[in-house]
């Protein structure tokens, strides 16, 4: 193959009612890559996210999934390969967890049982096997959270053991979900990305970011100001500029990944 | 839910007969009851009144209130499902109050409900176009270009409402005596003009918007979700949502037309179906129209019968049977709302 990326976003930019949400930016995303976003509130972390969807319109550039411009892709053929987790989802009707976890298998046709496969395992990883019948609208919001992100990751999941060339967007996907549940996410999405499929996470906690990510992008006032691996991304200089604080960064413990402490 | 979902497929098995035991009560029911034996009796002396009376005048009435129900109540599930709100209705878009202006329209300017095509009155043409235009009215105001937002919709809905009704209320201020009490008599609803061609106007939209929501009945719940999700999900949602408001829109007005405008079965049917079998679309459509029908069936038989010969529009009852039922709903703090 002449193109291996996945999807390819070309010189993308976004304006809306005249005001610069995101400049241009090119990126690529390759099988089984983890893209870390991160940037402070407003820096145009969703709205890149929504590019690369193609649930905003864009003001220049284009965005190819497998060579293909994005909008001519089908819709249910799309929704088989790309599944999008937004920051937030509204949902008003009673539905049981386990029916709105069900939902994400809808563009999928593979049959009853593997679907109930798919479905009673992304339940377990978010935790919510005590929860199934339980009515959507009485569920606290991390259970709402959980609930969305087992939508999510029952929709990307496919009968075939390698996941080259699906792509799982989040956005803020941990939001109100509590530390002990997001542990087991956390491990489910590196098993994900080593199975092929490729993941673009926005994340406000920087060093779980770092945790996951095999490249992360900073993105500052629209503008991509930094795209590199955890270590060469993460430093006292870059929190400064970006964020406005300053830290010591140190190696985690274990994970060896790099750590920011506010001073 | 009440029900379970083991229990679900009898329930909606026991509600489809009850509506053939209703349908056939109403039509022995009425100012003169009629045995059943004269009507298949022919040496009983009421033989051929009786068959007249059943078949010529209660039976396409008692088929338009079917159908007219059922339009009404799966429409409710339909828009409700469309704005993502458990309280929309089908009058949301403009079509009660747009039909009732066309409605007054006619009365005031022709003074007349005599002409008209095929028993078709004017009043009912009238209604018909009055409706139509004003959801076609909301449906562009909340267009702009590609983009549509159901909030605009909601608010031109509610624009369009206000306009068409003091309009309405200018004819009735240049109404006279007669056309008025015409117009305020429409306005209650009623099915009492009901004759098989009617039956056979509305029975086609009803059964094109049975068609299209159960053809997109899975994608009805994923719209639940909004519409951007819906569309990571696979589904075209402006396509559906186009399909679906025409549906609704030309059904529920050809009903408007034929029945006058129908308080609450909209509102209140969607909510007890939903209470009884959940929100999934695959039950809540038939489930929704069976009960519809059934409602209207039941609500027109009390109007016609309760001070016989004497008749109340039947939606005088749906409102006095409906409003408490939704205060009861209501109190009840359900997490619907």
């Amino acid at each position: 193959m002449s193109n291996p990326a996945v999807l390819s976003a070309c010189d993308i930019s976004v304006k809306i009612r005249g005001k610069t949400r995101l400049q241009p930016l090119s990126m690529q995303l390759f099988p089984g890559e983890v893209v870390g976003l991160m940037g402070p509130n407003g820096a145009g972390k969703t709205t890149l996210l929504k590019a690369l969807t193609g649930d905003l319109e864009l003001t220049t550039g284009d965005v190819k999934l497998h060579g293909k411009a994005l909008d001519v892709w089908p819709l249910g053929d799309r929704a088989k390969i790309v599944s999008v987790m937004p920051q937030h989802t509204r949902l008003d009707f009673d539905f049981s967890v386990a029916e709105v976890v069900a939902m994400g298998r809808s563009p999928h046709n593979t049959g009853n049982t593997f679907d109930r496969q798919c479905i009673d395992q992304a339940l377990a990883v978010c935790g919510l096997q005590g929860l199934t019948e339980q009515p959507y609208t009485q569920l606290s919001g991390g259970e709402q959270q959980r609930c969305h992100l087992a939508r999510c990751l029952v929709q990307i999941e496919q009968s075939t053991p390698t996941l080259t060339g699906c792509t799982l967007f989040l956005d803020e996907p941990f939001n109100s979900i509590d530390i002990g549940f997001i542990d087991a996410i956390k491990a489910y999405l590196k098993r994900l990305a080593e199975r092929g499929l490729s993941i673009v996470i926005s994340l406000h906690d920087a060093n779980m970011l770092a945790q996951l990510s095999d490249r992360i992008m900073v993105l500052h006032q629209g503008k991509c100001v930094a795209s590199d691996a955890p270590k060469a991304v993460m430093t006292p200089a870059l929190f400064r500029t970006v964020f406005g604080v300053s830290v010591d960064v140190i190696s985690h413990p274990t994970s060896h990944t790099p750590w920011a402490i506010p001073l | 839910m009440w029900i379970t979902k083991r229990a679900q497929p009898l329930t909606l098995l026991i509600l489809i007969a009850l509506l053939v035991v209703v349908s056939i009560s109403a039509l022995l029911i009425g100012t003169v009851n009629i045995p059943l034996s004269a009507l298949f009796d022919a040496s009983d002396y009421d033989h051929h009144s009786a068959r007249f009376i059943v078949l010529e005048l209660r039976l396409p009435r008692v088929l338009l209130a079917g159908l007219v129900g059922a339009i009404l109540a799966l429409g409710g599930v339909v828009m409700q499902a469309l704005f993502r709100n458990p309280l929309a209705d089908p009058s949301l878009i403009g079509v009660t109050a747009g039909a009732s202006l066309g409605a007054s329209l006619v009365i005031v300017l022709f003074s007349t409900t005599g002409i008209g095509l095929m028993s078709l009155t004017a009043v009912s043409m009238g209604a018909f176009s009055g409706g139509l235009a004003a959801s076609y009215f909301v449906y562009r105001l909340a267009r702009r270009g590609s983009e549509f937002s159901v909030s605009t919709m909601l608010l031109a809905g509610i624009a369009i409402t206000a306009l068409a009704g003091s309009l309405g209320n200018l004819m009735d201020f240049f109404a006279d005596n007669a056309a008025l009490r015409q117009i305020s008599l429409w306005r209650m609803g009623g099915l009492d003009s009901a004759n098989s061609e009617r039956v056979t106007v509305v029975a086609v939209p009803a059964l094109l918007l049975i068609a299209s929501a159960l053809r997109h009945r899975d994608a009805l719940n994923v719209m639940l979700l909004g519409d951007s999700q819906a569309r990571y999900l696979g589904i075209n949602v402006s396509q559906v949502r186009n399909a679906l408001i025409i549906a609704v829109a030309i059904a529920v007005c050809t009903s408007v037309a034929m029945g006058g405008t129908i308080a609450f079965i909209g509102l209140i049917v969607p909510h007890m179906a939903r209470l009884m079998f959940g929100p999934g679309h695959i039950r809540l459509i038939p489930v929704a129209t069976v009960l519809g029908a059934l409602l209207l069936i039941c609500a027109d038989t009390i109007a016609r019968t309760v001070i016989a010969p004497l008749e109340l529009p039947a939606g005088v009852i749906t409102a006095l049977l409906g409003v408490p039922f939704f205060l009861y709903l209501l109190n009840r703090g359900t997490s619907h709302v």
